[in-house]
């Protein structure tokens, strides 16, 4: 049997006296939307954090493909195709949606110590910068300055950007936070169309989104897995209506 | 080397340790507090040193001098943050380094202007002259240790001063989460002034007390912020207890260099930073970058 | 992030270098000298703003390399006879940016205000390594008896000790800096240590290792930086160790700020700003007494540019770009 994409074994992580996430096991498959749900506070962006690598567990371990990946930097983890979206909208204002691009196209390209070479030399990058930016739904902005946007094109080019790195485990956090009707759509779309060939990690408040395109769930509250598997076994579970879909 | 004279040495170390903490506080305080980097902290030890000098001329005694200095300082405190420092609180820090750098060329020259360039030496007030004999040939002067038991005295006052009153319990806040203090609706206008006033006149007191021991010269405010800043670096910005600890150890770095590398005696204390940095970048007792 | 300036801005410099080339044909020594050490600095400030301006690095000890090319070329010149630039140079530029290395490597790892208090820390130990020891004349400073010269075979092709030539040099060399700065903001490493600049921690989040390309850029910087230090040295043919000190330092940064962070020419235009406005203030005609004490004008002055000045000249010439352009459209 293969080693599972990512796995996360008797993972915690506590600050000060709080314990955000505390012994959760979780396991995301190649081809698999794997939603992670929970009221707020219950953990699901410290996890998001311990997978990217910008924030290191006090106990457990990570694995990417079977290798250890705890504790290493978030440039590495990168590098190992995990990349991640921020719920916070955490993109480069002062520059183009093509220049935001470009920054995590080329990152994945390895080492950017070239001097010499004008940036805009690099044709390999350019194509994977205009893909992403039509994956995203951005081509007509390419060259608009991202302060300038619309708050729902600002969590567009995040996404474009996550796509310009072309990793194979995507770390969703909120994608949909802020976003009309038909923005929605197009990311869930997006989303649907990516999961065959990725692993996707995605946290998510609109129960109805979530439901429509998760493989697996996994709910969590107070840092610790209350209940995980298919969308069927999540919706009848007791222990979820009581603790967290009850009050409907 | 004998061990009475690495007693000696190491009685100095301590002695130029404790009067760099009431320099090095109050400019991690100021820090803390109001986010600002203040180039121009050690301009008010020199302020200080020159005061003492004119001063204890005019009034006959050093203690008269720093009784009077005190409220100068002070006075001198309040005047410059309310003309230039209140412009910082808000601006990068760049900015502050350069509007605080301009003050210190001001200073330069106004210390130029004052009292010229030659060095001046402070006469130590007469009950303190004398030294108790350690051996034979050994001594070590009485005001030396005067000196450290003022630093200490001031330094124990400020610990007390920050652990139990509410003064110091908001400077702490303000020190450790300087959004909260604004968010406690507290006079802030006001309590920045004091604890600015406050660190000049910590600067001042230390250029006073210095100077009947270090002649009063020149250039002698950027030489002790510079050590200053080490301090500050090694301590961490914010931590008062960082500060104690750091300048201890570059006070002792600094005499023990002298003994024992005399040719690298002005690099040790950056020597030492460099080792701290190496293994902490954000200081002994930083809050971490 | 645009890199490549604007057409207009290309006609403002070529103003500027038009003036420039003129000014030897006046013939006045004192001129010529002064707009001589107005480009060095220049330079010096250019280099400053690489990384201040475009990789966010606060530096308060750029002076420290600055100062290391200058007393390196008088630790490598002969007493009797000149030395050759061709070998001069290169070493100069070694020595400093291996010191950029070194510090770089400690300071890059800090933030913020730790970073300010660290480079000027490190630069104050050069400072006064070369103060109070006595293998570069000490407190006194050091001289350059014989200016650099290049010589190739038998032939001597320049000799920097030409007042005009050592100009011309400068101004070479200052176009060259400002060129070969361009040339690397506009490659990949450029963008990347811009993308720095803005977000940090976006950019680790993309998979940049950034400290190695914040000490780059700091090394760059610099090699720069000692370029203008050897040109600075040749000028007076005398380096005191003021030159590493943290007034020169923060002089820099004030250049910096005058002419318009962020724009590279500007920060050089700030030199000629600066350089110019104290020339002004020791003028005895307009200041009298005051001129004697023409560092509290400075002062002030700098408090001033502070407070009022926000894009700095750099910034004002590029508003006026982009108001022309709006209205030829």
């Amino acid at each position: 049997m293969s080693d599972p994409l990512l796995l996360a074994q008797d993972l915690s992580v506590s600050f000060g006296g709080l314990h955000a996430v505390s012994n959760l096991n979780l396991e995301v498959e190649m081809g698999e939307v794997h939603a992670i749900i929970g009221p707020n506070g219950a953990g699901k962006t410290s996890l998001i954090n311990l997978f990217s690598g910008d924030i290191e567990p006090t106990r457990g371990r990570v694995y990417h493909r079977g290798e250890d990946i705890t504790g290493l930097p978030p440039y590495q983890v990168v590098a190992r195709g995990i990349g991640r979206s921020y719920q916070i909208t955490n993109i480069f204002l002062e520059f183009t949606c093509s220049q935001n691009c470009w920054l995590a196209a080329r990152a994945r390209l390895g080492s950017a110590m070239r001097f010499f070479v004008p940036s805009g030399r690099d044709i390999h990058t350019a194509k994977r910068v205009s893909e992403a930016l039509s994956l995203a739904g951005l081509e007509a902005k390419a060259n608009n300055v991202a302060k300038e946007l619309s708050y729902g094109e600002q969590r567009q080019l995040e996404i474009a950007m996550l796509m310009a790195l072309e990793p194979e485990i995507l770390l969703l956090d909120e994608p949909l936070a802020g976003l009309g009707v038909d923005e929605s759509q197009g990311v869930l779309d997006l989303v649907r169309r990516l999961a065959p060939e990725h692993g996707i990690v995605l946290i998510e408040h609109d129960m109805d989104a979530v439901f429509a395109i998760a493989d697996k769930l996994t709910v969590m509250v107070d840092g610790r897995v209350l209940e995980s598997g298919t969308p069927e076994i999540i919706k009848v579970s007791e222990k979820v209506r009581k603790a967290y879909l009850g009050d409907d | 080397m004998d061990w009475l004279l690495f007693f000696i040495q190491t009685l100095n170390g301590i002695q130029y340790g404790l009067l760099l903490f009431l320099i090095a506080s109050g400019l991690s305080i100021v820090f803390g507090v109001m986010g600002v980097i203040n180039l121009a902290h050690g301009s008010f030890y020199m302020i200080g040193a020159y005061l003492a000098f004119t001063l204890s001329e005019l009034t006959g005694s050093l203690f008269y001098a720093i009784l009077l200095g005190i409220p100068i300082t002070m006075l001198l405190g309040f005047f410059v943050e309310r003309f230039f420092i209140v412009h910082l609180y808000h601006r990068d820090h760049l900015q502050q380094v350069l509007l605080t750098f301009g003050l210190i060329l001001i200073f330069n020259e106004l210390q130029q202007i004052l009292w010229g360039g030659d060095p001046h030496a402070v006469p130590m007030p007469a009950v303190l002259t004398g030294s108790f004999p350690l051996s034979d040939t050994l001594s070590y002067p009485v005001y030396r240790f005067f000196l450290s038991a003022v630093c200490l005295g001031m330094s124990i006052v400020m610990y007390l001063v920050l652990k139990h009153t509410r003064f110091g319990m908001r400077i702490r806040a303000g020190a450790s989460n300087r959004t909260m203090i604004e968010a406690l609706g507290i006079n802030i206008r006001f309590l920045y002034s004091l604890v600015f006033a406050i660190g000049v006149a910590l600067a001042g007191v230390a250029g006073m007390l210095a100077a009947p021991v270090e002649t009063v010269y020149p250039g002698m405010g950027e030489q002790i912020l510079i050590v200053s800043f080490v301090v500050v670096v090694i301590g961490g910005i914010g931590s008062i207890r960082g500060a104690f600890i750091g300048a201890l150890a570059i006070g002792l770095a600094d005499v023990y260099g002298q003994v024992f590398l005399p040719d690298l005696a002005s690099v040790a204390v950056y020597g030492v930073m460099a080792g701290v940095l190496l293994l902490r970048p954000s200081g002994l007792f930083g809050r971490g970058t | 992030m645009t890199v490549i300036p604007s057409k207009f801005v290309i006609i403002v410099l070529c103003f500027f270098i038009a003036i420039l080339i003129f000014v030897p044909f006046t013939g006045d020594k004192y001129w010529i000298k002064l707009v001589t050490r107005m480009m060095v600095l220049g330079m010096f400030a250019m280099s400053l703003d690489f990384i201040v301006g475009y990789t966010g690095l606060v530096s308060f000890g750029h002076a420290a390399f600055f100062g290391l090319a200058a007393y390196t070329l008088h630790l490598i010149s002969p007493e009797e006879t000149a030395v050759n630039l061709l070998w001069a140079l290169p070493v100069c530029l070694l020595v400093s940016g291996t010191a950029a290395a070194i510090i770089g490597a400690l300071s890059v790892r800090t933030r913020g205000i730790y970073f300010i208090m660290v480079t000027l820390a490190f630069a104050q130990m050069l400072f006064y390594f070369f103060h109070d020891s006595d293998i570069a004349g000490g407190s006194d400073g050091a001289f350059i008896y014989f200016k650099p010269v290049i010589v190739l075979g038998e032939l001597t092709l320049m000799d920097l000790d030409g007042q005009n030539v050592l100009y011309f040099f400068s101004l070479v060399s200052l176009m060259f800096a400002y060129g070969f700065l361009l040339i690397i903001l506009r490659s990949p490493f450029g963008r990347v240590i811009q993308g720095i600049k803005v977000n940090e921690h976006r950019m680790r989040a993309l998979g940049y290792n950034t400290y190695i390309y914040k000490l780059v850029s700091f090394i760059i910087a610099g090699l720069i930086g000692g370029y203008a230090g050897f040109l600075f040295a040749c000028i007076d043919g005398f380096v005191p160790p003021e030159l590493l000190g943290w007034q020169e330092s923060g002089l820099a940064l004030v250049m910096v700020i005058l002419g318009g962070i962020g724009t590279l020419f500007g920060p050089a235009l700030g030199a000629v700003a600066l350089l110019g406005v104290e020339e002004l203030f020791r003028e005895r005609h307009i200041f009298g007494q005051l001129s004697e004490h023409w560092q509290i004008m400075l002062g002030a002055f700098v408090i001033a540019v502070v407070l009022m000045l926000k894009n700095g000249i750099g910034g004002l010439i590029l508003k006026i770009g982009d108001r022309l352009k709006g209205s030829v459209r």
